[in-house]
């Protein structure tokens, strides 16, 4: 099964605020929370580790979920975040883009 | 303001976070404008260097929203590689210009920097008014290139108005210029005194009657009837509230590191070239005074019948004389938005005003036309 790539936006502002993320869009003009289990996976976002290792890595292990379930719900998450231009998400790995 | 933004600097408060930061990167400035808040001096502007180290040092505090202004910061020959350094440290950028130094090349920077929004200063449609506050003859066309510029390359742009004697009336024209070039339109109806304690530039300030024309339009604020709707009572959350986010979540930088709660706050809570930002902001007694008073603390605002909905400045409190003390221009401010006069405030029924003469007065004309510049000598 091929895996997902996903890296940051560099178009956009964030910052961590407490355990969440704060991700300011500029070119909408839009701001967006993300909880600590999309934060993490917003901050292991570096274009080259696949989406499936990030989610064991830094979402079962930190937050006691199974991995099924834990991918289901990182997948609507970037593909959400993807659709607001803040998230870039690719079949290949995007090195220059973490 | 989005409920979700007003959520998160909720949150910045009670984390102790500066969210936002103001950084003046010089005070010189290629105009003179006749209300200006600062003194034109370059003197013991920090080198790029550090303001990198601070945008680092800002950045690991938490702020996210940079406020990045002057005088006119690209007069600095460093502009771009700091602004450059603030996006790579992920910044959400916002610019203050007058964009006299912003041709193509500059514009097509800025865009590529992703700067969020460049704020320019219009302060007329007509040139002669326009020209007249900045002391520089041609600079309303220079501005308006500079906007025509960005917004061909889908810059968000803000036209920044500050209402004045002499274009008192211009709004309206300003607000459809904004529109005709895709710019977003804000109207600031308040001048106020300079960082040195110099007030003659009040003066400039409109009439009374005019600042309630202008609060009470639509051009201001999105929703008039909220707006001035009259005070209510005031209740035990409002008095155990704080003012505004200066000191809290806000903090101002000056071009020699000084660090302050607000550009509008002329209370020195350290120096960045002898302290570090986390060491300024935390334990600086004078950001722990301010963060230790609440409504309540105010001997004459917690007592009056305009506390929930005054938009007192402590900055200005300050520089009236007591940081506790009302803001004159808000005590006049909230009783042009709602015609009742505050009860902390009952000389403004005799028609005192600090802030908003009278007009015609033969004291506010004068010291007015001495301020406005003449553009044919600029």
């Amino acid at each position: 099964m091929s895996d997902k790539y996903i890296a940051r936006s560099k178009d956009v502002a964030a910052r961590k605020l407490g355990e969440e993320m704060v991700v300011m869009a500029g070119e909408t003009s839009s701001v967006f929370t993300l909880n600590e289990q999309a934060t993490a996976i917003w901050e292991a976002a570096d274009g080259v580790t696949p989406l499936r290792t990030i989610v064991e890595t830094k979402v079962c292990q930190e937050f006691d979920v199974s991995p099924e379930v834990a991918y289901k719900d990182a997948e609507e998450l970037v593909a959400d975040l993807a659709a607001h231009g803040i998230l870039l998400v690719s079949d290949q790995p995007l090195p220059s883009s973490g | 303001m989005p409920p979700l933004i007003d959520g998160i600097l909720a949150r910045a408060q009670r984390l102790g976070i500066p969210l936002s930061a103001h950084l003046d990167l010089t005070y010189l400035c290629n105009e003179g404008c006749a209300h200006c808040y600062v003194e034109q001096n370059g003197e013991g502007e920090l080198p790029t260097g550090e303001v990198k180290g601070i945008l680092e040092q800002l950045a690991a505090a938490g702020t996210l929203f940079l406020s990045v202004s002057g005088g006119e910061p690209l007069l600095r020959e460093d502009f771009f590689e700091v602004v450059e350094a603030a996006r790579r440290l992920s910044f959400d950028v916002k610019l203050k210009t007058n964009g006299l130094v912003i041709g193509p090349e500059e514009a097509r920077r800025l865009r590529a920097l992703r700067v969020h929004e460049v704020h320019v200063s219009i302060y007329s449609h007509r040139a002669e008014a326009h020209d007249g506050v900045t002391g520089v003859r041609g600079s309303l066309e220079r501005s308006l290139r500079a906007i025509r510029l960005m917004r061909e390359l889908g810059q968000k742009v803000i036209v920044s108005h500050t209402v004045m004697r002499g274009a008192e009336r211009d709004h309206s024209a300003v607000k459809a210029l904004a529109a005709e070039l895709g710019a977003v339109f804000r109207i600031d109806p308040a001048i106020t005194p300079r960082l040195n304690g110099d007030d003659s530039n009040l003066a400039l300030n409109v009439g009374r009657n005019e600042l309630v024309e202008i609060v009470r339009s639509p051009d201001y604020v999105t929703s008039v009837e909220e707006y001035c709707a009259p005070p209510q009572p005031t209740d035990a959350k409002t008095l155990d509230g704080a003012g505004c986010s200066a000191g809290f979540s806000h903090c101002y930088i000056g071009p020699n590191g000084d660090v302050y709660p607000c550009v509008q706050f002329p209370l020195l809570c350290g120096n960045l070239r002898r302290q570090r930002f986390a060491e300024i902001w935390r334990d600086s007694p004078q950001f722990k005074e301010v963060r230790a008073t609440r409504n309540r603390d105010l001997p004459v605002c917690s007592e009056c019948s305009h506390l929930g909905m005054c938009s007192r400045c402590p900055g200005l409190a300050l520089m009236e004389g007591d940081v506790r003390g009302p803001s004159a221009a808000d005590c006049e401010k909230s009783y042009a938005r709602t015609g009742m006069v505050p009860t902390g405030r009952p000389e403004l029924a005799e028609g005192k005003f600090r802030y908003w003469k009278e007009e015609g007065t033969e004291h506010a004309n004068k010291r007015a036309s001495a301020s406005i510049k003449d553009a044919e000598g600029g």
